[in-house]
């Protein structure tokens, strides 16, 4: 594998997951973004190093104020505030999800893997309601993962079958051979 | 999704001529202060102070309108969502209860109430300017380079300064393939139903992540043809050293940090309390 893959590889994954986030579909009364599912996309089609990189660069974005986090939201306050744990637990989501699945993976696999990941992430953001906001845990539980969780299941199946023909074209791609 | 991300715009101002690391760490610490704190007098000298520097960069309203409207939407429902889930949280912190409305239920208004939300609305009054002026003086090339300058690997660096990059590319792309499905009679507009919309959106992102990915090997392949990555140094084009502008910017930023932290332990606590 090309060593420039390793720094090339995340910042178009960053890139991708900060695009995403800025798109917003109008369903529901919770905002539907791409942001999670930007991150479960990465999980699922990179490697683990360039999966959890690939977060983190998109993490330190926001911590320096670009406008990328879903909302247009930036800034240490979002790393820190009420909401934390969402974007601190993406870094596992990547991290578990690309450890779970490679190019070969079938289409219940990625969905599997990905649930996993998706759960963590409503662990860190119960986590951060309770903690960072005060929040009783039941509370946290209604307010930030009952919501999300029927708009998130869409997303997993989203990913699942969007990754199979995007690993399918990516592999005369060096990187995405296995 | 039609304005682009803000950006650098040239200008010969005092700001622009500070070095971009020196500009970082400044953002980094006073954000920091502004975080710490809920003492009301910082925060506002910090506010004030953050929109004087907006001045100074001669950064107009119009050129940040977008942004700054979005994060300011942002800001107020997150006060909002403070208030509904602990109405009365400041009562909580600042040990009274003045009640200004009796309201419905549990969702009284009091001042305490109204004076924590108020510290909470001044912290986002003191950041996103200094994060707009850090993104509107900074030339994109220096991003890279004033991160390797505060000690970040020049690797990791060089990711930064390739998303910024590339972020401009994938939203252009965006609008392209959302133009030319229109063109082919794709509905998005209010007009249709809920599934068409979703399913239109889909057939915007599924090429846009396609392609997305599929410039990784050309970019890859590209930086190992002019030896990225060879030496454990490197120099860089846009580097700028710093200078006494610089080390004046860099106290100020370490004063409002120690001020912060002083008044902390004069408060005995993070919290100015007016009723105390």
């Amino acid at each position: 594998m090309k060593k420039a893959h390793v720094y090339a590889i995340p910042a178009i994954g960053a890139a991708l997951i900060a695009v995403l986030a800025q798109i917003s579909l109008p369903i529901g009364p919770v905002p539907f973004t791409l942001q999670n599912f930007a991150i479960g996309l990465i999980a699922t089609v990179f490697r683990p190093r360039e999966a959890v990189l690939s977060a983190g660069l998109y993490l330190l974005l926001g911590a320096i104020g670009l406008p990328v986090f879903a909302g247009g939201g930036a800034g240490f306050q979002a790393l820190v505030g009420p909401t934390a744990g969402y974007l601190w637990f993406y870094l596992v989501y990547s991290g578990l999800t690309s450890s779970l699945t490679n190019s070969k993976s079938g289409v219940v696999k990625i969905f599997l893997a990905n649930l996993l990941g998706d759960a963590l992430v409503f662990v860190g953001g119960i986590l951060s309601l309770h903690f960072l906001a005060g929040m009783a845990f039941e509370k946290a539980l209604v307010v930030g993962v009952l919501p999300f969780i029927i708009p998130d299941l869409g997303k997993l199946l989203a990913i699942s079958f969007i990754s199979r023909p995007l690993l399918q074209r990516l592999k005369n791609q060096a990187y995405f051979t296995n | 999704m039609q304005a682009k991300l803000i950006g650098y715009q040239h200008r010969d101002t005092v700001i622009h001529r500070l070095s971009g690391a020196g500009k970082l760490l400044f953002f980094i610490l006073v954000s920091l202060a502004a975080m710490i704190s809920y003492d009301t007098r910082l925060l506002v000298l910090i506010a004030i102070f953050s929109v004087f520097l907006l001045y100074l960069s001669e950064i107009h309203f119009k050129d940040v309108s977008f942004v700054a409207v979005f994060a300011t939407v942002f800001a107020v429902l997150n006060v909002l969502m403070v208030y509904l889930f602990s109405p009365e949280y400041g009562v909580g912190l600042y040990g009274e209860r003045s009640v200004i409305w009796q309201g419905i239920g549990a969702y009284t208004l009091t001042s305490q109430e109204l004076f924590y939300l108020l510290n909470l609305a001044i912290k986002y009054l003191c950041t996103i300017p200094l994060a707009i002026i850090f993104l509107m003086t900074t030339h994109p090339s220096q991003f890279a380079s004033s991160l390797n300058q505060i000690g970040v690997p020049y690797k990791i660096a060089y990711s930064v300064s390739l998303t910024l990059r590339y972020i401009p590319d994938l939203q252009e792309e965006f609008f392209t393939i959302k133009m030319s499905q229109e063109a082919r009679g794709m509905e998005l507009s209010k007009k249709a139903s809920l599934m068409q919309r979703i399913k239109g959106n889909l057939l915007i992102i599924t090429p846009l992540i396609f392609s997305s990915l599929e410039r990784i090997d050309t970019i890859a392949t590209a930086m190992e043809l002019r030896r990225f990555g060879k030496e454990k140094k490197r120099t860089w084009y846009s580097y700028q050293a710093l200078k006494k502008g610089d080390y004046i910017t860099l106290l100020l930023a370490t004063l409002f940090l120690v001020v912060s932290l002083l008044l902390i332990l004069q408060n005995q606590g993070r919290f100015y309390n007016p009723w105390k």
